[in-house]
């Protein structure tokens, strides 16, 4: 089988240039399969070496250990083959001429990717009236907001036909509502095939349009899961919220097996109890209905609070 | 992939990038020219000063064609815009080689060198009522295009240099200008040097097109004139394929050492 991207014991070191540093270690050991269509997240926290992994991967940065592909060619060694194949898409202001107007950007970018003259026209059309920019189309970029300029982005990452998009922190900086209208896209291309490699420290961007998200800190892999099964991670199974003004039965929901804390919430007479068997979650919510208890909710870990778990509170803190 | 869409494509973006220079062409001419012309204008003052029409004649000519290669000069500059920009990357990406969208993007100032200097030779010549040699003085834009090219070909080498520090651009913009400008003959006979600058300047751009230009004004053998043209055409296609070879192991290196920024 092919994959639309593999890895294996890939790695990047930097030289110290300073005397008396070490060398820096960007990524270690990473070995991953990314099938085609699937939608990726690489999520992780700044300096955990996710850019790094996708510079190697689009052949802008090489690795001083491993092998990596994108749908079968190595990017080392087949660049040439690899370089159609992909888009790039970062986010920020930059990687867009602001003095040319959006369509004289993809215009450019298609001669790069040589686009045949003849289609050249209608593909840029079609792309920027997809990404909402046809009414804008002819307009400077300088003109554009930074959502404006994102879709531009896009569809300059999409303009060469690439069947690989690699989206680096794509909404970083934009409003929610431009955010999710991105994410809209993004699911749009997963619907037509496309593999797509996203890295975000953006948990809901992660959970809404991932198939798998793989945490990455110190340059590792740490683990590679359904954004649902990761949150499984931490409490494992369900975890559930209640009201109750009763003591005693907080405190004989405690004694039930499975049981792996219960704790007092801000709003007052509200606890949740984090279950570490499925089995319990039943147990939990009979004794609470046989108390009367009525102010009941299930629900799972949000992503963001396994992040926050298994790469643990680092706060504002890079390595 | 078609080189030659890549270049008019990489032409325009070059096209907006003096754009934001000079909105229009009164402007360029008002603003730019006016700013040449002026300097130039100063040392062939001096040489009407000294009372001297050779030196005149000498000033005239290496003034008013050294501004095309200066004004060619800011490719150096002009290649390191994509890295500003954050296209570098993408660039480097993408399946076609970096060369042909850094020309094309850059030729724009190869175009401001010409048209620079043929104006300010035009300027120069009226202001001073320099006798113009006909009909050979139609064959002078045709050597200031081959100056300016085989300049535009020298600073592209130093530009594909400068690519991978972008900080060091204008060092080596003003640099390579003020050698050319001191070195080749401009105000200054190539022969007051000592030797082995004057070796050096064999193989600079402007020195042989320089030399072509004053004996095509001063009435000197044709065959010197071809000479001297055709090698400043072989000193500029050195150069060029120099920088056009460099550009590409220039993004080679920065794959390997990881200076290629995505932002």
């Amino acid at each position: 089988m092919t994959f639309a991207i593999q890895t294996r014991g890939l790695g990047r070191v930097y030289k110290s240039v300073q005397k008396g540093t070490g060398d820096i270690t960007a990524l270690a050991d990473v070995s991953m399969d990314i099938e085609v269509g699937e939608v990726r997240g690489l999520l992780g926290p700044n300096g955990a070496g996710k850019t790094t992994l996708v510079k190697i991967l689009s052949t802008v940065l090489l690795p001083t250990s491993g092998t990596a592909s994108v749908l079968g060619h190595d990017v080392e060694r087949e660049t040439a083959a690899v370089r159609p194949l992909i888009g790039i898409v970062f986010g920020g202001d930059r990687g867009v001429y602001w003095h040319l107007t959006g369509r004289q950007n993809l215009e450019y970018w298609a001669a790069l990717y040589s686009v045949p003259a003849g289609e050249t026209a209608h593909r840029i059309s079609k792309l920027l009236e997809r990404v909402g920019l046809g009414e804008r189309a002819d307009h400077l970029v300088e003109t554009y907001s930074r959502g404006m300029k994102q879709r531009l982005h896009l569809a300059r990452g999409l303009v060469g036909g690439a069947r690989i998009l690699f989206l680096d922190e794509p909404t970083i900086g934009m409003d929610p509502l431009a955010a999710r209208d991105f994410r809209k896209l993004v699911q749009e291309l997963r619907a037509e095939g496309k593999t797509i490699l996203l890295t975000t420290h953006d948990m809901a961007e992660a959970e809404s349009v991932c198939d798998r998200v793989a945490l990455i800190d110190h340059g590792r892999v740490i683990a590679v899961e359904t954004p649902r099964t990761l949150s499984r991670l931490i409490t494992q199974y369900e975890r559930v919220d209640f009201e109750c003004n009763r003591a005693e039965i907080v405190e004989a929901l405690r004694a039930i097996p499975g049981v792996a804390s219960v704790v007092s919430l801000p709003e007052e007479r509200n606890y949740r109890i984090d279950l570490s068997e499925e089995s319990a979650t039943r147990t939990v919510l009979e004794k609470l209905i046989a108390a009367g208890v009525t102010s009941i909710r299930t629900s799972r870990p949000s992503l963001e609070e396994v992040y926050v778990h298994i790469i643990g509170d680092r706060g504002l803190k890079i390595r | 992939m078609s080189v030659r869409r890549v270049l008019l494509a990489g032409f325009m973006v070059g096209r907006k990038d003096i754009a934001v220079f000079w909105w229009n062409w009164k402007l360029w001419l008002t603003t730019w020219i006016l700013r040449i012309v002026t300097s130039a204008a100063t040392w062939i003052l001096l040489g009407r000063l000294i009372g001297s029409e050779e030196r005149v004649f000498f000033l005239l000519i290496g003034n008013a064609v050294i501004v095309g290669p200066q004004a060619a000069g800011w490719v150096v500059a002009s290649s390191t815009w994509d890295r500003f920009e954050g296209t570098y990357p993408m660039l480097v990406a993408a399946p076609t080689s970096l060369a042909p969208a850094m020309i094309g993007r850059t030729s724009i100032w190869l175009i401001n060198g010409v048209l620079t200097s043929l104006a300010t030779f035009a300027i120069l010549v009226a202001l001073f009522r320099f006798p113009l040699r006909m009909p050979d003085a139609l064959f002078a834009p045709l050597i200031v295009a081959v100056v300016c090219a085989s300049s535009y070909g020298f600073s592209l080498f130093i530009g594909s240099f400068v690519i991978r520090i972008p900080s060091t651009r204008n060092i080596a913009h003003n640099l390579a200008t003020t050698m050319l400008t001191a070195f080749c003959g401009v105000s200054v006979p190539v022969a007051f040097w000592p030797r082995w600058i004057q070796t050096i300047t064999t193989i600079l751009p402007v020195t042989h097109g320089l030399q072509s230009m004053r004996l095509l004004l001063g009435g000197g053998p044709p065959s010197a004139i071809v000479e001297g043209v055709l090698l400043e055409a072989a000193v500029g296609l050195t150069w060029l394929t120099l920088g056009v070879l460099t550009m590409d192991r220039m993004a080679d290196r920065g794959r390997r050492d990881g200076s290629i920024e995505f932002v």
